[in-house]
């Protein structure tokens, strides 16, 4: 009788399909009947492909469902969940997507799976303090360029070359999705939950720049002049906008510089 | 919260389903309870306070799949950890788990495998309840999985499971789909296993259906597809069940394919019917 251990290594390469011979060696002899342990196999693929497909929509219509089906075998044999709560498994799918060499010809599909992961992060994002504009007209003016924030946690900053946004757009509508002009520039946006829906908006450079260089934590002063080092932009026009939409959260006790 | 310290036994309870989480707050269904696969609810967006909605009106059970009692290392103690947070904050009058595995050297395989019932298996089983009961602090219970295949070992499923609530403490729940669905697949008798698990130590009851795919040698095979509606055979053994076990909590599963609100409910309300009836024949038969 070979040791729990073992029994479990040889189905787990089974049933991850890594048995060349999918004759399974030693199980044969204690599994029985032994090609229904296919059964399992079938049902670990398509359960996970199901869920990157709920995920990954977009690119699910992009590519079509049944080549879908084969870049998800690959991505789940070679890198299997590591846990049981299945909406955090698929943030190495877009990765997995850009090194796949079947769909290289499609190159924005890698920036499509990496927005609507940003989205899917997004929905499953804790609730936090939002600043808002109130909070801010409480602290004495002279202490704005001190003031540190973050990126509210339940939103995603999001850049690609592609206008990944129109094409995202372009792919919800049934029928025909017509075409869309891959020169249409870059896309810089910034996706953000409300409730249980999500949403994203377009950001102008500077105010991407701008809420960048907040999110890693630096003072407004300092943000401020790392945005405008870039490019040209309405400071109080952005910040008024990042406040009233509530992209902004609360740094933390005695980081944040306004009154709680 | 309300004080739901337990399921009723007298009501079905069914699955809180993403797909219905409008309905259960706008319209709360009439059933008994619900149970909650925490797994899909330990991250966070606006599922925490949905939950504490649903918490509010009704009692809940814990019903886990990702802690992988049979693999041959400890429980992931991060998992754990969520689940007792979640535990802590909803008080779930069940939690429960299954006997089967998931993991292997750090892989998740996302299916319910099939444990070989040897004297290592038990003890490895054994220990790994009594972590997580000692962490949840509260009894587990244990669900018979649906099989396909049947491993190699020295024991039958129901001395194994009789043997793992001896040692841990833990109890049964007994999924009447899972055992007509073994019984097809690798020929088992499901009375003689019904008789063989002690009285007492069913905790609860899943009713649910599966499908039955045709195989190359003209037979066919029973797939717990958690997506087909209750046929008249796990009826059947559910009211067996309850000859046996008396009545206890029962939830209708359906975690696929999953139908509007009201036609679970619907089969919630037949459990009931059939349950009362069951139970009158217990009652006839011990007279």
């Amino acid at each position: 009788m070979p040791m729990l251990l073992e029994v479990q290594r040889a189905i787990g390469r089974f049933v991850l399909d890594r048995d060349p011979s999918a004759k399974g060696g030693d199980l044969a002899g204690m599994v029985k009947p032994f090609h229904r342990l296919a059964v399992y196999r079938n049902n670990t693929f398509v359960l996970l492909t199901e869920s990157l497909r709920g995920i990954f929509p977009v690119v699910n219509r992009l590519v079509d469902a049944r080549f879908f089906d084969y870049a998800a075998h690959e991505f789940i044999g070679t890198q299997p969940p590591v846990g049981p709560c299945l909406f955090e498994y698929g943030g190495a799918f877009p990765a997995f997507l850009a090194g796949f060499e079947p769909c290289r010809e499609l190159t924005y599909l890698p920036d499509v799976a990496r927005f609507e992961w940003a989205l899917h992060e997004c929905a499953h994002a804790p609730e936090a303090s939002v600043v808002d504009a109130a909070t801010v007209r409480r602290v004495p003016p002279e202490d704005y360029p001190n003031l540190v924030f973050r990126l509210n946690p339940a939103c995603r900053m999001f850049a690609s070359i592609y206008p990944i946004d129109t094409i995202w757009r372009a792919n919800q509508a049934e029928g025909d999705v017509g075409k869309v002009n891959l020169d249409e520039g870059p896309a810089r946006l910034l996706v953000r939950r409300d409730g249980f829906a999500v949403g994203f908006d377009r950001l102008t450079p500077g105010e991407f720049d701008l809420l960048a260089a907040l999110a890693v934590g630096q003072t407004l002063e300092q943000a401020c002049a790392t945005a405008l080092a870039a490019s040209p932009v309405d400071l109080g026009g952005a910040l008024a906008r990042f406040l009233a939409n509530g992209f902004l959260a609360d740094a933390g006790p005695g980081k944040s510089g306004y009154p709680s | 919260m309300t004080p739901h310290g337990t399921l009723p036994a007298d009501r079905a309870g069914i699955g809180l389903r993403a797909p219905h989480y409008r309905d259960v707050i706008d319209f709360r269904p009439n059933v008994g309870w619900f149970e909650v696969h925490t797994e899909n609810y330990l991250g966070g967006g606006a599922w925490p306070s949905f939950l504490d909605a649903v918490r509010k009106e009704y009692a809940v059970a814990f019903h886990c799949v990702g802690l992988s009692l049979g693999s041959a290392s400890p429980p992931d103690s991060v998992l754990l950890g969520r689940i007792k947070t979640l535990a802590d904050r909803l008080e779930p009058a069940i939690v429960s788990e299954h006997l089967s595995w998931s993991i292997v050297d750090g892989a998740y395989l996302n299916d319910l495998l099939p444990l070989p019932y040897t004297p290592e298996s038990l003890a490895n089983f054994s220990r790994n309840v009594d972590a997580i009961q000692a962490t949840l602090k509260r009894p587990l219970l244990i669900e018979n999985p649906s099989v396909y295949v049947a491993l190699s070992g020295e024991m039958t499923e129901p001395e194994f499971l009789s043997e793992l609530v001896r040692a841990t403490g833990c109890g049964i729940l007994l999924d009447v789909n899972n055992l007509h669905v073994c019984a097809h697949n690798i020929g088992i008798d499901p009375l003689s296993y019904l008789n063989a698990l002690p009285r007492g130590s069913v905790g609860e009851i899943h009713v649910a259906g599966h499908k039955r795919q045709p195989e190359s040698d003209g037979g066919s095979i029973l797939i717990d597809d958690h997506g087909s509606p209750v046929p008249d055979p796990v009826w059947d053994l559910y009211a067996a069940a309850i000859r046996r076990f008396g009545r206890v909590p029962t939830l209708i599963e359906r975690d696929n394919d999953i139908p509007a609100l009201p036609v679970l409910v619907a089969e919630a309300a037949r459990a009931d019917v059939v349950a009362a009836n069951a139970e009158e024949f217990r009652h006839a038969d011990a007279a």
